[in-house]
């Protein structure tokens, strides 16, 4: 990559004078606010999106930088953040959590040119953004465990909404606050689960259960 | 012999996962042999249109077929979307098609009937049809309201206005009920228009103009 930025006067000296750099850390603030307020289907929606945009996902201009940069970007945030941390050996849903994760990872790219910042470059940006938004409660998002996650798929997978909703076997109904970033996250991995629905019944699936969710959370601020 | 599920048998089979309807927001939707339904948040007006009349023979896959069919069908009936919160005026004499806000599964050895609450039927609310509700099905539940009284009924989303009862069936074959399962509103997200002509095409009169 760097041979061919060369051949036309790109080197990695000059790199950052010739890029535009007030339009590129725009992209690449949006992708960290994007992370910390929507969390894993951020990830899974970047990782299919932005591909679909530059194919090879190499391609940039001095206004954008290359997918490649923002992906790589985001899936190490997503590690710095614990997101891809899987539930200990013998959990339900550590499988498939695994599986999901697996599939993001191969998005990212390992040409070196790739990772836009360090480690502990991008730590701190991510700090200062989630202190940020997480002062202003629901805007940051908040890692559901594994349990919740497990509950959430298992529904997709029978073809049910995943709400927080269920009826006790005294007939007592019990709810539950479920973010739609939850309901979401659980929807991308139920998608890369071998014998899934078709994406698009999840899609609505999770659509639908977005929607009854604030009916239930309606209720429970009446009740 | 087919018996109506009791109060104590829905909520056995709810909680054990093998019925479903969901989300149940108060307990006071259980009662003693149905579980009330909610409205959902859309609602289809049929509206007069470009179409004359209703034709099964427009609705044949002889006759039309493709996207341009589909758009034809879909055009009498105009969306609304309407939030928690909102409401919308139902006018007399004026029909729609909503969903309930409950996700119903019925496993293969129920049937469900589908009601209005008589509550809203005294105030002219009418869900006529479309009462039976198969074994195996899954998704919303279309209500076909009408309002036959004589002045305009607000509905808002969340109100309880209809209800559902159980049956349990004598002699269910589980292969035939799935193959009777490829209806046409398995897996239904939300209401809308039916195939009034299916497999019914030897009785239509194809030549028969829907326009004038």
């Amino acid at each position: 990559m760097l041979g061919k930025m060369g051949t036309n006067g790109i080197v990695q000296g000059n790199f950052f004078q010739w890029a535009n750099w007030d339009s590129w850390i725009e992209e690449i603030l949006c992708d960290l606010v994007g992370l910390v307020s929507f969390g894993p289907s951020f990830v899974a929606a970047q990782c299919n999106l932005l591909p679909s945009i530059n194919l090879n996902t190499y391609g940039f201009g001095p206004r954008h930088p290359s997918s490649a940069w923002r992906i790589n970007l985001i899936l190490r945030g997503a590690t710095i953040l614990g997101f891809d941390s899987l539930p200990p050996e013998g959990h339900a849903c550590r499988d498939k959590i695994q599986r999901f994760w697996d599939k993001m990872h191969l998005s990212r790219k390992t040409d070196s040119w790739c990772d836009v910042l360090t480690d502990a470059q991008l730590s701190d940006a991510l700090a200062g953004v989630s202190q940020l938004l997480h002062q202003h409660t629901p805007a940051g998002y908040k890692h559901p465990d594994a349990d919740v996650v497990w509950k959430l798929v298992r529904s997709l997978e029978q073809g049910i909404p995943p709400v927080g909703f269920e009826l006790t076997a005294e007939g007592v109904p019990a709810y539950e606050d479920r973010d739609f970033r939850e309901i979401l996250y659980a929807g991308w991995i139920a998608s890369v689960q071998q014998n899934a629905q078709p994406f698009q019944i999840l899609n609505r699936l999770c659509e639908h259960a977005i929607m009854q969710q604030s009916a239930i959370n309606i209720q429970m601020r009446h009740s | 012999m087919s018996a109506a599920l009791s109060r104590s048998s829905i909520i056995k089979r709810i909680s054990d996962g093998d019925l479903v309807v969901s989300p149940i927001l108060d307990a006071k939707q259980l009662g003693p042999s149905s579980v009330d339904l909610r409205m959902g948040t859309v609602a289809l007006m049929s509206r007069a249109g470009a179409q004359s009349h209703v034709n099964p023979a427009d609705y044949s896959p002889r006759v039309n077929s493709g996207h341009a069919a589909a758009q034809l069908r879909q055009q009498k009936h105009e969306r609304f979307d309407i939030p928690f919160t909102s409401s919308f005026l139902l006018h007399p004499g004026s029909l729609i098609l909503a969903p309930t806000l409950e996700w119903v599964v019925v496993p293969s050895d129920l049937q469900g009937v589908v009601t209005a609450r008589s509550s809203w039927a005294r105030e002219g609310l009418n869900i006529a049809t479309a009462t039976i509700v198969n074994p195996g099905y899954r998704g919303i539940i279309t209500l076909e309201l009408a309002n036959f009284g004589e002045i305009p009924i607000r509905l808002c989303p969340g109100l309880r206005i209809a209800q559902i009862a159980f049956y349990s069936l004598e002699q269910h074959d589980k292969v035939k009920d799935a193959e009777g399962l490829q209806g046409q509103f398995d897996m239904s997200f939300e209401p809308k228009a039916g195939e009034i002509a299916a497999k019914d095409e030897p009785f239509i009169n194809i030549g028969m103009p829907s326009r004038i």
